[in-house]
């Protein structure tokens, strides 16, 4: 019993970011509390925790992740868009004070990115994660993240100039001007 | 890989944290010389930020606590199981009274025609915040109904109609005297999403409307509700890009 209190005080502190993690993974805030509901369940019945710090952090969202995973297979609705190859695109500019019609915006060009790309970020933006961390959650190279968050950033810029709903700067001053 | 993306790769590591002191130097170095970079550094550090916020929205509390492992007994797995039984057709039982509160208020939606009989000004309205306006989200108020009966709740309908055959209700009822179901439900053409402040809970529905389209407009009408407000206006700007024609 103790056991499982001790868990639940190192888990509470995650739980926001966690859920956070969880919208971007399946967009859905209502399943996504179900996901870190289900994490917490998980977490709290398991006869082995991860003592050290940073791996409890990761095996927390490597949980939500594979519940994610499972979620998916079973009611996948979302249309993933091709996003063009963007080696040689430029980062159109996004302004990083957001008010809720941006936020919506983000929300709907990260939900259209491919699956891995939207997972490197996801674990890197919100989770937090370095580099390093983040390749061993996702059991790939460290290279291969480096890669996924350039082209996934320059994609999610891309996607986000094409809605065009948050407004750049340029067009700003123009339209001051 | 080409110069340019080996570039944006050790721009975006830079904003990341996660180039060599060295290295990372180097960048600064870069950024105060070359405004271009700078400009694509800043903007890289926006997009982080803006993924960062975009989904910091607040964790729901956990609802139950988790079983411990138990090494049971049969005997006590026998009786553990036929009192599972006993309550899974009390359950069963209990809810087999009639349709939810969901089902009613889809039906009262669908029953569009023949014309609503009851309407009332929205002035009138018993719940005490104005009928939310929805016309940045091209719908306009066809009737408010102030007590359509759910099956034991009675509740404010809102009707909307859109100018190419949209229609949308929104409820409003007492929380408490409702049963509770599951917040979204996205079956075949039929969009519902109910939320609740306080004892008052809300429901909105519609069919064959976009989904995207439906998402804000219920996020809109969260917002208001939740801060007893008019829906404010990055909501109506959102309620009216998302604009899509309904599948009449």
């Amino acid at each position: 019993m103790l056991f499982r209190s001790r868990t639940k005080d190192r888990f509470l502190p995650y739980r926001d970011r966690l859920f956070a993690y969880a919208v971007a993974l399946c967009r859905e805030p209502d399943a996504a509390g179900d996901l870190v509901q289900d994490c917490a369940v998980r977490v709290l019945s398991a006869r082995r925790v991860p003592k050290d710090e940073p791996a409890f952090r990761a095996w927390l969202f490597k949980i939500v992740r594979n519940l994610s995973i499972d979620r998916l297979r079973k009611t996948r609705s979302l249309v993933e868009v091709s996003i063009e190859e963007t080696l040689d695109c430029d980062i159109m500019p996004v302004s990083a004070a957001l008010d809720i019609v941006d936020t919506l915006a983000v929300r709907e060009a990260f939900a259209m990115l491919p699956d891995h790309h939207r997972d490197v970020l996801a674990l890197i933006d919100i989770g937090g994660f370095s580099y390093e961390e983040t390749a061993r959650i996702l059991q790939i190279e460290k290279g291969t993240v480096m890669s996924r968050v350039s082209r996934g950033r320059s994609a999610l810029s891309q996607l986000l100039h094409r809605h065009n709903v948050v407004e750049f700067p340029a067009q700003r001053e123009r339209r001051n001007g | 890989m080409t110069k340019r993306s080996a570039d944006i790769e050790t721009l975006n590591a830079y904003v990341d944290g996660e180039l060599p002191a060295g290295e990372a130097a180097a960048v600064a170095a870069e950024i105060a010389g070359d405004p271009r970079t700078g400009q694509v550094v800043a903007n890289l550090h926006g997009m982080k930020a803006a993924v960062a916020t975009a989904f910091d929205v607040g964790a729901p509390e956990l609802r139950v606590a988790p079983r411990p492992r138990l090494l049971m007994k049969p005997a006590v797995a026998a009786c553990l199981l036929l009192a599972a039984g006993a309550i899974a057709w009390f359950v069963l039982t209990a809810n087999s009274g009639g349709p939810s509160l969901t089902d009613r208020a889809l039906q009262v939606h669908d029953a569009w025609q023949p014309p609503i009989a009851e309407r009332t000004e929205p002035a009138s309205y018993p719940y005490g915040p104005a009928v939310p306006d929805l016309t940045a989200a091209g719908l306009r108020i066809d009737a408010v109904q102030p007590a359509v009966r759910l099956g034991p709740v009675e509740a404010l309908r809102v009707a909307y109609v859109g100018s190419r055959g949209c229609r949308l209700s929104f409820y409003a009822f007492d929380a408490q005297k409702a049963a509770p179901e599951p917040a979204s439900r996205r079956d075949e053409d039929a969009l519902v999403e109910r939320w609740s402040v306080g004892d008052r809970g809300y429901l909105l529905v519609a069919r064959d409307m976009n989904a995207n389209r439906f998402d804000v407009i219920a996020a809109a009408l969260k917002q208001s509700t939740e801060e007893t407000a008019p829906i404010s206006g990055g909501m109506r700007t959102a309620m009216s890009q998302a604009r899509q024609p309904c599948r009449a």
